[in-house]
């Protein structure tokens, strides 16, 4: 990783002004960040959300590296494109160490062209702004420790899949939620996941609804899906449904009769043989 | 079916003597590109989400589940055309979602209306030797489909709704050169609500899908800045503010 993130405690650094970074061109040093269960859902339309496994147990991210997330957060000089961007960038150059510690600071972070804000006031109190900061990163660690605590269901439940580490930082393991595994579940073991105002199932549908924006071949050893009654036919880029998938699986194009012109019973069973051939 | 009367004008059941008539992709037709919500099924939500809002609307006292489409109620304010994701119930379309009745009865319902702005050349539903061409077989299959999945849906939303789990969305905005917007028959799952033990029994009754969707649902809710782009942006006239769909 950059020397841009070496982090130490404010209480050490000589700075007495900071600045936020101009630019975010440092995604793929940065690779994951972690979220906040308020941001959560927000964040998953625009980056694919992951369960980091560390000593410490999972922690829920957004995946930021551009090989592995394939939209576009970066626009020209490396401004944030998204309407939203997580705490966790928000926050830069400071970071939170815990819901009650004090920040640590990146001072390579800090643009020397940028507004420059004062670490303390007068009163030798935080300054307004890094004060919000403050608040931002305890507001982060409270949310980010309330995920972590449902993934660990998640990760009990053995509904994750990996995927393949970054070449940049090897020793990151990084999980999403597979579907097919989920859907092995009993009644009582999907009931489960309710815990907590439905929290793991909101860091599930996240990763779902997120792995659009995961470079594909990304995960390993994806499960074989069972076929399910609940899943639509796949959609291409342009929304459309794949209908030329199952155009092919009938042989003959179906015969209309004089009176009632369509059985649906017919057509349903034909459907399902087809289905069963697929 | 409940909800789903506003998407087809003239529903007819196929017969032969006008079966040979062509049928054109769903925006040719003027009722369907002026939809401000669609019904939709538990099995498209996630790829809808990444567009829509998704949400109920009361209908006859049965919760229906919609695809928010537009926030304005002339035709305007949808994503282009050429790239607007639809419902499959709309990639089906002329060809009607079939009602247990019509199953029953064993009909096939086409809405045979005039397409007034064909956007490609067209297919017959039937070929000149009686039997259905390859696009209307796949319409009435993604018909098929979408009714068999109703069926999950529509038992998921009258347990939401009967569980206490919904809860009104009403819709104010100020859209700019004095029109606004006002929607206050919009429910949607109540955050709020997610903590009652009520949860376990209604997922445990409905499965994984039910926790994965009411999640699904909530995060779709974000969508809708897309939308008050995409009117603002129609009522200002100014096209270049319009928003693509996040994909």
């Amino acid at each position: 990783m950059s020397n841009l993130f070496e982090f130490r405690p404010v209480a050490q650094s000589t700075l007495r002004r900071w600045s936020r970074p101009a630019r975010f061109d440092f995604l793929d040093d940065l690779a994951f960040v972690p979220i906040a269960d308020t941001e959560l859902l927000h964040l998953s339309h625009y980056a694919p959300i992951g369960i980091r496994l560390g000593r410490h147990g999972p922690e829920v991210v957004a995946i930021l590296h551009s090989e592995l997330n394939i939209g576009r957060l970066l626009g020209k000089e490396g401004r944030w494109l998204p309407p939203y961007a997580p705490y966790a960038l928000r926050c830069l150059p400071f970071r939170g160490v815990g819901p009650e510690a004090m920040p640590e600071i990146a001072e390579a972070l800090c643009s020397a062209e940028g507004e420059q804000f004062p670490l303390l006031g007068e009163d030798g109190q935080p300054g307004k702004d890094y004060a919000y900061v403050i608040e931002m990163l305890r507001r982060l660690a409270r949310g980010s420790l309330r995920l972590a605590n449902a993934a660990k269901l998640l990760l009990a439940a053995d509904c994750l899949v990996a995927l393949y580490p970054l070449e940049s930082q090897p020793e990151a393991m990084v999980y999403v939620v597979s579907e097919t595994l989920l859907q092995r579940f009993s009644g009582a073991q999907a009931a489960a996941l309710t815990t907590d105002s439905n929290l793991p199932y909101e860091i599930a549908a996240a990763s779902l609804f997120s792995q659009r924006l995961l470079r594909r071949g990304a995960v390993q050893d994806l499960p074989t899906p069972a076929p399910s009654r609940m899943v639509a036919p796949a959609m291409d880029q342009g929304h459309r449904p794949m209908i030329q998938d199952f155009q092919g699986s009938f042989e003959e194009p179906l015969m209309m009769d004089d009176s009632t012109l369509f059985s649906i019973d017919d057509f349903l069973e034909f459907s399902d043989k087809a289905d069963e051939r697929s | 079916m409940q909800g789903w009367t506003e998407l087809y004008e003239n529903p007819t059941v196929l017969g032969a003597e006008w079966g040979y008539e062509r049928i054109y992709s769903a925006l040719s037709y003027a009722h369907i590109r002026a939809l401000r919500q669609a019904p939709i099924m538990v099995g498209e939500a996630r790829t809808l989400a990444a567009a829509y809002p998704l949400c109920w609307r009361i209908v006859d006292g049965l919760p229906v589940l919609q695809a928010l489409m537009s926030l304005l109620g002339d035709g305007k304010g949808h994503y282009p055309a050429p790239n607007r994701p639809l419902p499959l119930a709309l990639h089906a379309y002329p060809i009607a979602v079939p009602d247990p009745e019509s199953v029953a009865n064993q009909r096939l319902i086409i809405d045979r209306v005039f397409p007034d702005a064909p956007s490609d050349i067209g297919a017959p539903i039937l070929l000149e030797n009686a039997k259905m061409s390859k696009g209307a077989i796949a319409r009435a299959r993604l018909a098929v489909s979408v009714a068999r999945g109703l069926q999950f849906t529509n038992a998921l939303s009258r347990d939401l709704l009967d569980g206490g789990f919904l809860e009104p969305w009403p819709l104010k905005f100020d859209l700019g050169a004095g029109v606004s917007v006002l929607r206050d028959d919009l429910m949607v799952v109540a955050a709020a609500r997610l903590g009652r033990p009520e949860l376990f029994g209604l997922v445990e009754t409905h499965g994984v899908d039910a926790g994965l969707f009411l999640a699904t649902q909530r995060l779709s809710l974000f969508r809708i800045s897309a939308l008050l782009g995409l009117a603002k942006a129609a009522v200002t006239q100014a096209p270049d503010a319009a928003t693509e769909p996040a994909l």
